[in-house]
């Protein structure tokens, strides 16, 4: 799992790499002991194909708000909202 | 903007929120990745699992912020928990680095929160740009937001509020896979929510106008993901969370008659300074 970490990362910061076919990269993957799940992920461009080895994790990307938050101790955000001090909490570039 | 507080008030703890980048060995920074390394303790909140045992082999105390989300949880009481649990590591004056995907500054409410916070309570906090989905997506589908403007929305924000919309200027659209979802629960809504955004665009775009929808790449042996569709069409599409939708420019930009004759008469008088 870890020499498929490290691959991964050599091939994210290698400008030949990064962009290579998925044949050049399972070559060069192949002479570099990588696993089958990396070298067919590799040549497909298909990352399902590290399931095998990494397991499916279900991962929450949302890390923003659409609305203002109310205070503390509220959690119910969807009853508030629209009385002209709007403003999001979403955070700007 | 914050003022940081002055150094000679700082107590021990301190807290850098940095940024991932996107894709798996491109995109992270020397700093930021100085900060993972130097820090006592490092926080994860990123959106690819092996992106994450990434992180872990460049620090041996990695905790991630995933648990926090719950099914029927409102986002929101999950992003105070980030913000507080961070803290507790702060205030026990430990050096915190917590790392986000992408941008650490850009849609997302803890890092700005937590270094509110810190600020406020005296500590020493610091936020890292990094590479984040729109920069991604600038290059990938060769946008140049100079070119006429561009407009980013969180989606709900379009339905949530009255929100005028430059028809004339590029219009991103971030978490259109959750559309509409006011509880800040769930995780995902159907095609009857998207419908309700369809309806609102089209106030401003023609039904056929032509929507983007894009997923940057987060492992290097992956290509950016580039669908395109009709706006008529994107209620019936299904958009992860992930995706960020793209509409184009509906109109050319309009020449404001009145503002370039009072420049002329500038540009006149300048002249006849010289």
């Amino acid at each position: 799992m870890s020499n498929t970490i490290e691959l991964l990362e050599t091939i994210g910061k290698d400008a030949s790499l990064r962009y290579a076919s998925g044949e050049s990269l399972a070559q060069m993957l192949s002479g570099r002991l990588a696993s089958e799940c990396l070298l067919s992920a590799a040549r497909s461009g298909d990352r399902g194909q590290l399931t095998q080895e990494f397991g499916q994790r279900d991962i929450k990307t949302s890390h923003s708000a659409n609305q203002e938050p109310v205070p503390a101790d509220d959690d119910d955000l969807g009853q508030q909202d629209d009385d002209g001090r709007d403003g999001s909490e979403v955070t700007e570039h | 903007m914050t003022t940081p507080v002055p150094a000679n008030s700082e107590q021990a703890g301190s807290i850098a929120c940095v940024g991932m980048g996107m894709t798996l060995g491109s995109h992270l920074s020397p700093l930021a990745r100085s900060h993972i390394e130097q820090a006592d303790v490092v926080f994860a909140a990123l959106s690819d699992a092996i992106v994450e045992l990434w992180l872990e082999q460049m620090h041996p105390d990695v905790r991630s912020l995933q648990p926090y989300y719950g099914e029927g949880k409102s986002r929101m009481i999950t992003y105070r928990e980030w913000v507080e649990v961070m803290m507790v590591e702060v205030r026990a004056g430990r050096k915190v680095c917590a790392v986000f995907y992408g941008h650490p500054g850009i849609f997302a409410w803890s890092p700005h929160e937590v270094i509110k916070v810190a600020r406020a309570e005296g500590f020493r906090a610091h936020m890292e740009p990094g590479i984040s989905a729109e920069d991604c997506l600038y290059a990938d589908l060769g946008i140049d937001p100079g070119r006429g403007g561009c407009q980013h929305y969180e989606a709900s924000q379009l339905l949530i509020y009255d929100t005028p919309l430059n028809p004339g200027a590029y219009l991103v659209l971030w978490q259109v896979g959750l559309v509409g979802d006011r509880s800040m629960k769930r995780f995902v809504t159907g095609p009857e929510y998207r419908q309700v955004l369809v309806d609102v665009l089209s106030r401003d775009y023609p039904l056929d106008h032509e929507v983007i929808i894009y997923r940057c790449a987060t492992l290097p042996i992956e290509q950016p993901r580039i669908r395109h569709a009709t706006l008529r069409n994107l209620a019936a599409t299904d958009v992860s969370a992930e995706e960020t939708v793209v509409l184009p420019p509906a109109s050319r930009l309009h020449a404001n008659t009145s503002v370039r004759e009072r420049l002329a008469a500038l540009d006149k008088a300048w002249a006849a300074q010289g």
